[in-house]
Protein backbone atom coordinates (compact mmCIF):
# COMPACT_ATOMS: atom_id res chain seq x y z
CA UNK A 1 0.00 0.00 0.00
CA UNK A 2 1.48 3.37 -1.02
CA UNK A 3 2.07 6.22 1.42
CA UNK A 4 -0.55 8.30 -0.40
CA UNK A 5 -3.22 5.62 -0.01
CA UNK A 6 -2.40 5.58 3.73
CA UNK A 7 -2.65 9.36 3.78
CA UNK A 8 -6.07 9.10 2.15
CA UNK A 9 -7.17 6.49 4.69
CA UNK A 10 -6.12 8.82 7.50
CA UNK A 11 -7.98 11.76 5.94
CA UNK A 12 -11.04 9.58 5.32
CA UNK A 13 -11.05 8.70 9.02
CA UNK A 14 -12.33 12.20 9.71
CA UNK A 15 -15.59 11.59 7.88
CA UNK A 16 -15.99 7.87 8.63
CA UNK A 17 -17.99 8.29 11.90
CA UNK A 18 -20.55 10.45 10.12
CA UNK A 19 -20.73 7.91 7.30
CA UNK A 20 -21.43 5.16 9.81
CA UNK A 21 -24.16 7.29 11.42
CA UNK A 22 -25.80 8.26 8.13
CA UNK A 23 -25.80 4.68 6.85
CA UNK A 24 -27.16 3.38 10.14
CA UNK A 25 -30.08 5.64 9.19
CA UNK A 26 -30.18 4.02 5.74
CA UNK A 27 -30.27 0.55 7.33
CA UNK A 28 -33.09 1.60 9.64
CA UNK A 29 -35.05 3.20 6.77
CA UNK A 30 -34.59 0.04 4.72
CA UNK A 31 -36.01 -2.03 7.57
CA UNK A 32 -39.00 0.31 7.86
CA UNK A 33 -39.57 0.06 4.08
CA UNK A 34 -39.49 -3.73 4.45
CA UNK A 35 -36.48 -4.39 2.23
CA UNK A 36 -34.92 -7.84 2.48
CA UNK A 37 -31.67 -7.43 4.52
CA UNK A 38 -29.58 -8.51 1.54
CA UNK A 39 -31.23 -5.83 -0.62
CA UNK A 40 -30.48 -3.19 2.06
CA UNK A 41 -26.78 -4.00 1.91
CA UNK A 42 -26.86 -4.30 -1.87
CA UNK A 43 -28.43 -0.84 -2.14
CA UNK A 44 -25.46 0.64 -0.26
CA UNK A 45 -22.89 -1.34 -2.28
CA UNK A 46 -24.49 -0.56 -5.64
CA UNK A 47 -25.89 2.96 -5.16
CA UNK A 48 -23.64 4.24 -2.32
CA UNK A 49 -25.60 7.48 -1.92
CA UNK A 50 -27.67 7.88 1.24
CA UNK A 51 -29.98 10.70 0.00
CA UNK A 52 -30.99 8.66 -3.05
CA UNK A 53 -31.52 5.54 -0.94
CA UNK A 54 -33.72 7.45 1.54
CA UNK A 55 -35.76 8.93 -1.34
CA UNK A 56 -36.24 5.53 -2.98
CA UNK A 57 -37.33 3.84 0.26
CA UNK A 58 -39.76 6.66 0.96
CA UNK A 59 -41.31 6.52 -2.52
CA UNK A 60 -41.61 2.76 -2.43
CA UNK A 61 -43.56 2.98 0.83
CA UNK A 62 -46.00 5.33 -0.91
CA UNK A 63 -46.59 2.73 -3.61
CA UNK A 64 -45.02 4.63 -6.50
CA UNK A 65 -44.29 2.76 -9.74
CA UNK A 66 -40.95 1.00 -10.13
CA UNK A 67 -39.79 3.38 -12.87
CA UNK A 68 -40.55 6.42 -10.69
CA UNK A 69 -38.53 4.95 -7.82
CA UNK A 70 -35.58 4.34 -10.16
CA UNK A 71 -35.85 7.83 -11.72
CA UNK A 72 -35.80 9.53 -8.32
CA UNK A 73 -32.80 7.42 -7.27
CA UNK A 74 -30.87 8.58 -10.33
CA UNK A 75 -31.99 12.23 -10.37
CA UNK A 76 -31.06 12.81 -6.72
CA UNK A 77 -27.55 11.71 -7.68
CA UNK A 78 -27.05 14.25 -10.48
CA UNK A 79 -24.52 16.03 -8.26
CA UNK A 80 -22.07 13.17 -8.78
CA UNK A 81 -21.68 14.26 -12.39
CA UNK A 82 -20.25 17.63 -11.33
CA UNK A 83 -18.07 15.97 -8.68
CA UNK A 84 -16.62 13.49 -11.17
CA UNK A 85 -16.07 16.32 -13.66
CA UNK A 86 -13.87 18.02 -11.05
CA UNK A 87 -12.06 14.83 -10.04
CA UNK A 88 -11.38 13.95 -13.70
CA UNK A 89 -9.05 16.98 -13.81
CA UNK A 90 -6.89 15.38 -11.11
CA UNK A 91 -6.86 11.86 -12.60
CA UNK A 92 -5.63 12.73 -16.09
CA UNK A 93 -2.80 10.20 -16.05
CA UNK A 94 -4.82 7.30 -14.63
CA UNK A 95 -5.72 4.51 -17.12
CA UNK A 96 -9.42 4.45 -17.93
CA UNK A 97 -9.72 0.78 -16.96
CA UNK A 98 -8.83 1.68 -13.36
CA UNK A 99 -11.19 4.64 -13.35
CA UNK A 100 -14.02 2.39 -14.55
CA UNK A 101 -13.88 0.60 -11.21
CA UNK A 102 -13.07 3.49 -8.85
CA UNK A 103 -15.73 5.81 -10.36
CA UNK A 104 -18.33 3.82 -8.43
CA UNK A 105 -17.10 5.31 -5.14
CA UNK A 106 -17.43 9.02 -5.89
CA UNK A 107 -19.31 10.61 -3.01
CA UNK A 108 -19.43 14.15 -1.61
CA UNK A 109 -16.79 13.20 0.96
CA UNK A 110 -14.36 11.27 -1.25
CA UNK A 111 -14.57 14.12 -3.75
CA UNK A 112 -14.24 17.03 -1.30
CA UNK A 113 -11.44 15.51 0.79
CA UNK A 114 -9.49 14.84 -2.44
CA UNK A 115 -10.32 18.31 -3.76
CA UNK A 116 -8.96 19.99 -0.62
CA UNK A 117 -5.85 17.80 -0.75
CA UNK A 118 -5.26 18.97 -4.36
CA UNK A 119 -4.93 22.54 -3.11
CA UNK A 120 -2.05 21.77 -0.78
CA UNK A 121 1.56 22.10 -1.86
CA UNK A 122 2.49 18.56 -0.78
CA UNK A 123 3.42 16.28 -3.70
CA UNK A 124 0.72 13.61 -3.51
CA UNK A 125 -0.62 11.09 -6.03
CA UNK A 126 -4.23 12.25 -5.86
CA UNK A 127 -5.64 9.03 -7.29
CA UNK A 128 -3.94 6.97 -4.55
CA UNK A 129 -5.14 9.50 -2.00
CA UNK A 130 -8.72 9.26 -3.33
CA UNK A 131 -8.56 5.46 -3.13
CA UNK A 132 -7.49 5.74 0.52
CA UNK A 133 -10.43 8.02 1.31
CA UNK A 134 -12.76 5.58 -0.48
CA UNK A 135 -11.47 2.64 1.58
CA UNK A 136 -12.63 4.45 4.72
CA UNK A 137 -15.92 5.90 3.44
CA UNK A 138 -17.13 2.80 1.64
CA UNK A 139 -16.26 0.52 4.56
CA UNK A 140 -17.99 2.91 6.94
CA UNK A 141 -21.10 2.90 4.72
CA UNK A 142 -21.30 -0.89 4.66
CA UNK A 143 -20.71 -1.18 8.41
CA UNK A 144 -23.32 1.53 9.10
CA UNK A 145 -25.96 -0.13 6.90
CA UNK A 146 -25.35 -3.51 8.54
CA UNK A 147 -25.67 -1.98 12.03
CA UNK A 148 -28.84 -0.14 11.00
CA UNK A 149 -30.42 -3.32 9.66
CA UNK A 150 -29.46 -5.22 12.82
CA UNK A 151 -30.48 -2.75 15.50
CA UNK A 152 -33.51 -1.16 13.81
CA UNK A 153 -34.35 2.05 15.66
CA UNK A 154 -32.45 1.09 18.82
CA UNK A 155 -29.35 3.31 18.44
CA UNK A 156 -28.72 5.47 21.56
CA UNK A 157 -29.70 9.08 20.71
CA UNK A 158 -26.52 10.56 22.22
CA UNK A 159 -24.31 8.35 20.06
CA UNK A 160 -26.28 9.20 16.93
CA UNK A 161 -26.07 12.93 17.77
CA UNK A 162 -22.30 12.82 18.24
CA UNK A 163 -21.62 10.80 15.10
CA UNK A 164 -23.53 13.21 12.86
CA UNK A 165 -21.28 16.09 13.98
CA UNK A 166 -18.10 14.76 12.41
CA UNK A 167 -18.95 15.68 8.82
CA UNK A 168 -19.88 19.38 9.35
CA UNK A 169 -16.99 19.96 11.76
CA UNK A 170 -14.51 18.26 9.45
CA UNK A 171 -15.59 20.28 6.42
CA UNK A 172 -15.55 23.49 8.49
CA UNK A 173 -11.95 22.78 9.47
CA UNK A 174 -11.01 22.10 5.85
CA UNK A 175 -12.74 25.29 4.69
CA UNK A 176 -11.02 27.40 7.35
CA UNK A 177 -7.63 26.06 6.28
CA UNK A 178 -8.09 26.06 2.51
CA UNK A 179 -10.31 29.00 1.50
CA UNK A 180 -8.17 31.68 -0.10
CA UNK A 181 -9.10 34.96 -1.74
CA UNK A 182 -12.35 36.84 -1.96
CA UNK A 183 -13.91 34.73 -4.73
CA UNK A 184 -13.56 31.47 -2.81
CA UNK A 185 -14.82 33.19 0.34
CA UNK A 186 -17.84 34.43 -1.65
CA UNK A 187 -18.56 30.87 -2.85
CA UNK A 188 -18.38 29.61 0.74
CA UNK A 189 -20.72 32.34 2.00
CA UNK A 190 -23.27 31.64 -0.76
CA UNK A 191 -23.13 27.92 0.02
CA UNK A 192 -23.54 28.54 3.76
CA UNK A 193 -26.44 30.97 3.44
CA UNK A 194 -28.45 29.58 0.55
CA UNK A 195 -28.26 25.82 1.01
CA UNK A 196 -30.69 25.52 3.99
CA UNK A 197 -33.50 27.66 2.47
CA UNK A 198 -33.09 26.05 -0.95
CA UNK A 199 -33.10 22.62 0.66
CA UNK A 200 -36.44 23.52 2.29
CA UNK A 201 -37.84 24.70 -1.05
CA UNK A 202 -36.41 21.83 -3.10
CA UNK A 203 -35.84 18.85 -0.79
CA UNK A 204 -32.85 16.82 -1.94
CA UNK A 205 -31.78 19.47 -4.48
CA UNK A 206 -30.94 22.53 -2.37
CA UNK A 207 -27.26 21.70 -1.90
CA UNK A 208 -26.76 21.10 -5.61
CA UNK A 209 -28.72 24.17 -6.76
CA UNK A 210 -26.98 26.48 -4.24
CA UNK A 211 -23.55 25.18 -5.28
CA UNK A 212 -24.22 25.56 -9.01
CA UNK A 213 -25.62 29.05 -8.32
CA UNK A 214 -22.52 29.97 -6.33
CA UNK A 215 -20.30 28.69 -9.15
CA UNK A 216 -22.18 30.71 -11.78
CA UNK A 217 -22.34 33.93 -9.73
CA UNK A 218 -18.72 33.90 -8.55
CA UNK A 219 -17.32 32.90 -11.96
CA UNK A 220 -19.35 35.72 -13.59
CA UNK A 221 -18.16 38.20 -10.94
CA UNK A 222 -14.54 37.18 -11.51
CA UNK A 223 -14.82 37.78 -15.26
CA UNK B 1 -42.81 -3.86 -3.42
CA UNK B 2 -41.88 -7.47 -3.94
CA UNK B 3 -38.30 -8.66 -3.42
CA UNK B 4 -37.80 -8.86 -7.19
CA UNK B 5 -39.06 -5.29 -7.65
CA UNK B 6 -36.65 -4.11 -4.97
CA UNK B 7 -33.70 -5.73 -6.70
CA UNK B 8 -34.79 -4.21 -10.02
CA UNK B 9 -35.16 -0.75 -8.43
CA UNK B 10 -31.70 -0.98 -6.84
CA UNK B 11 -30.16 -2.26 -10.08
CA UNK B 12 -31.78 0.49 -12.16
CA UNK B 13 -30.80 3.31 -9.79
CA UNK B 14 -27.29 1.90 -9.43
CA UNK B 15 -26.79 1.75 -13.20
CA UNK B 16 -28.06 5.31 -13.72
CA UNK B 17 -25.95 6.63 -10.86
CA UNK B 18 -22.86 4.84 -12.16
CA UNK B 19 -23.25 6.52 -15.55
CA UNK B 20 -23.32 9.93 -13.81
CA UNK B 21 -20.25 9.07 -11.79
CA UNK B 22 -18.20 7.45 -14.53
CA UNK B 23 -19.01 9.51 -17.65
CA UNK B 24 -16.63 12.40 -16.88
CA UNK B 25 -13.80 9.91 -16.22
CA UNK B 26 -14.34 7.78 -19.29
CA UNK B 27 -15.61 10.13 -21.99
CA UNK B 28 -12.73 12.33 -23.16
CA UNK B 29 -14.84 15.30 -24.45
CA UNK B 30 -16.32 15.65 -20.95
CA UNK B 31 -12.81 15.78 -19.47
CA UNK B 32 -12.11 18.74 -21.72
CA UNK B 33 -15.25 20.46 -20.43
CA UNK B 34 -13.95 19.93 -16.87
CA UNK B 35 -10.60 21.47 -17.81
CA UNK B 36 -12.23 24.48 -19.45
CA UNK B 37 -14.45 25.26 -16.46
CA UNK B 38 -11.98 24.57 -13.68
CA UNK B 39 -12.68 27.91 -11.92
CA UNK B 40 -16.42 27.26 -11.93
CA UNK B 41 -15.91 23.73 -10.57
CA UNK B 42 -13.59 25.04 -7.85
CA UNK B 43 -16.24 27.48 -6.61
CA UNK B 44 -18.92 24.78 -6.81
CA UNK B 45 -16.68 22.55 -4.65
CA UNK B 46 -16.30 25.23 -1.98
CA UNK B 47 -20.05 25.93 -2.01
CA UNK B 48 -20.87 22.22 -1.64
CA UNK B 49 -18.55 21.89 1.38
CA UNK B 50 -20.08 25.02 2.96
CA UNK B 51 -23.61 23.85 2.17
CA UNK B 52 -22.99 20.50 3.84
CA UNK B 53 -21.93 22.40 6.98
CA UNK B 54 -24.94 24.72 7.16
CA UNK B 55 -27.36 21.93 6.21
CA UNK B 56 -26.04 19.68 8.98
CA UNK B 57 -26.19 22.47 11.54
CA UNK B 58 -29.58 23.96 10.73
CA UNK B 59 -31.72 21.22 9.19
CA UNK B 60 -33.02 18.05 10.77
CA UNK B 61 -35.19 15.61 8.85
CA UNK B 62 -35.86 18.24 6.17
CA UNK B 63 -37.02 20.88 8.68
CA UNK B 64 -35.33 24.05 9.89
CA UNK B 65 -34.50 23.70 13.61
CA UNK B 66 -33.31 26.30 16.12
CA UNK B 67 -33.40 24.31 19.35
CA UNK B 68 -30.98 23.37 22.07
CA UNK B 69 -29.33 20.78 19.81
CA UNK B 70 -28.55 23.50 17.25
CA UNK B 71 -26.87 25.62 19.96
CA UNK B 72 -24.85 22.60 21.11
CA UNK B 73 -23.77 21.88 17.52
CA UNK B 74 -22.56 25.48 17.13
CA UNK B 75 -20.67 25.24 20.44
CA UNK B 76 -19.02 22.00 19.28
CA UNK B 77 -18.06 23.67 16.01
CA UNK B 78 -16.68 26.76 17.80
CA UNK B 79 -14.65 24.56 20.15
CA UNK B 80 -13.23 22.61 17.20
CA UNK B 81 -12.31 25.78 15.28
CA UNK B 82 -10.74 27.37 18.38
CA UNK B 83 -8.79 24.21 19.12
CA UNK B 84 -7.63 23.99 15.50
CA UNK B 85 -6.39 27.60 15.64
CA UNK B 86 -4.37 26.65 18.68
CA UNK B 87 -2.90 23.26 17.74
CA UNK B 88 -3.32 23.12 13.89
CA UNK B 89 -4.26 19.44 14.03
CA UNK B 90 -7.50 18.55 12.21
CA UNK B 91 -8.19 15.05 13.66
CA UNK B 92 -7.62 16.23 17.22
CA UNK B 93 -9.73 19.37 16.75
CA UNK B 94 -12.45 17.23 15.19
CA UNK B 95 -12.64 14.86 18.14
CA UNK B 96 -12.41 17.64 20.73
CA UNK B 97 -15.23 19.58 19.00
CA UNK B 98 -17.58 16.61 18.55
CA UNK B 99 -16.68 15.28 22.00
CA UNK B 100 -17.44 18.59 23.72
CA UNK B 101 -20.86 18.75 22.00
CA UNK B 102 -21.69 15.20 23.12
CA UNK B 103 -20.54 16.00 26.67
CA UNK B 104 -22.71 19.14 26.84
CA UNK B 105 -25.75 17.27 25.53
CA UNK B 106 -25.19 14.48 28.03
CA UNK B 107 -24.87 16.97 30.92
CA UNK B 108 -28.02 18.87 29.88
CA UNK B 109 -30.12 15.74 29.49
Amino acid sequence: MSADVKRGIKAGGGVAPTFVAIFIGVGIAAEVADLPPLASLLSTVAIFAAPAQFAMFDMAMQDHALLQVISVGVLVNLRFFVMSLTLANFFDEVPRARLTYWAQFVSASSYLVTFFQSRRDEPVDLFDFYRGVVVMTFTAAIVGTAIGVMIGAGLPALLAFGATLFLPIYFSLLLIGETKGRFEIAAVIIGLLFTPPLELLLPGWGLFVAAIGAGVIVTAAKR
Amino acid sequence: MTDLQWFLAIGGAAAGTYVLRAAPFLWIPLRDVGRRYVDFLTYVSFAIAAGIVSKALLLDGGRLVFGMDTCIKFIGLAVALGFYRWIRNIPLALFVGAGSAVLIRWLIN
